[in-house]
């Protein structure tokens, strides 16, 4: 329509129906051939290009709308693993504090052996050491009474008492 | 005992028999034994083959100048010779036992601290016969270990009546 307003203002006559009647007719079969040509050849692209559009959009929005859904799916999921993040807190803490406690109460029970274990064995150490100490105290006091007793034989064995421990010896010996 | 201290036994009690003093011998020969097991460098002296066998002799026979008879000077100084230095107390030991049993007497070893004298050794010799019913010859050996006392040992048999043996029956008894 265009067209035939620049036709219209273009016409010598100043009309916007040409004077002449055949370049009118002429003028608008062309008008049809090129629309016609138009409609032929370019019709289909517009068509293809409007559908492939339309199917473009349906599938952003399918495709949107399930991103949404699994979003949505996500969530819940996330939601249900989480539960109530307060009770979670709780029931971490909780358990921390059970563990903590039976931690102490083994740590308690084996240092309670250890320390038996400690005490029983120092008591058998110091019973050993003091039957030690009195052995060696009792074989002390013999050889300091034997090494006395040996200087005050030593001391009293002069050539004299010598002489007497000999014949006392000859005369029990003569006599057994 | 070996065979070889038996054998230089035999040799000088026949030595001994000869010149008609197996009392006399044995007895020296017993003392010169006790004096080699009793000096560690009298021992190794005697027996070192690196000093010439005439050498050794020499010093047995200045050992013994006037303290034992030549027979039984001659006799160590054989032994010595023939490189058997250190063997004397076993072949005394020997020879001692070989010559009371051909005697029919009875060898007593005598631990005493101090010297006995001669009367001592004769009034002892005679209790023990007393007591064995064998004639007995002693043979002395001064041990201050003893400290005081005497230990008599003849064969198997021992009489301690020493002051060692006392104190060690104390320390047995603490």
């Amino acid at each position: 329509m265009n067209l035939l307003y620049v036709l219209a203002a273009e016409g010598p006559n100043g009309k916007w129906i040409p004077s002449d009647v055949k370049e009118f007719y002429w003028g608008g079969a062309a008008f049809l051939i090129v629309l016609g040509l138009l409609i032929w050849k370019l019709g289909p692209v517009i068509s293809k290009a409007m559908n492939d559009g339309q199917q473009n959009a349906i599938e952003e929005a399918t495709a949107a709308e399930a991103a949404m859904a699994e979003a949505q799916q996500a969530e819940a999921s996330l939601r249900a693993e989480l539960g109530d993040p307060e009770a979670a807190s709780q029931r971490i803490i909780a358990d921390a504090h059970e563990a903590a406690n039976q931690l102490r109460v083994d740590q308690n029970a084996r240092t309670q052996d250890m320390v038996n274990s400690m005490w029983e064995r120092a008591q058998n150490e110091v019973g050993s050491l003091g039957a030690a100490a009195t052995s060696d105290l009792s074989s002390e006091v013999s050889s300091k009474a034997l090494t006395a007793a040996e200087a005050v034989v030593a001391s009293n064995l002069d050539d004299a008492t010598q002489m007497e421990l000999i014949e006392d010896y000859i005369s029990k010996v003569g006599s057994a | 005992m070996s065979d070889r201290h038996t054998g230089y036994a035999r040799a000088i009690l026949e030595v001994a028999q000869a010149e008609g003093n197996v009392s006399g011998i044995s007895r020296e020969v017993f003392s010169i034994g006790q004096a080699v097991a009793g000096s560690e460098e009298l021992r190794t002296t005697l027996s070192d083959q690196r000093i010439p066998a005439a050498r050794r002799q020499q010093i047995v026979e200045d050992l013994l100048d006037g303290k034992a008879s030549s027979a039984t000077v001659g006799l160590v100084s054989m032994v010595v010779g023939a490189g058997r230095g250190a063997d004397l107390p076993n072949i005394a030991d020997q020879l001692d036992q070989l010559a009371a049993t051909g005697g029919g007497r009875q060898v007593a070893t005598v631990r005493s601290a101090v010297a006995l004298s001669d009367d001592q050794q004769q009034r002892l010799a005679a209790a023990l016969k007393q007591s064995t019913g064998n004639d007995v010859d002693l043979r002395v050996i001064v041990d201050t270990s003893v400290v005081g006392g005497l230990v008599t040992t003849m064969g198997d048999t021992v009489i301690d009546g020493s002051i060692r043996s006392r104190l060690s029956k104390l320390r047995e008894t603490l």
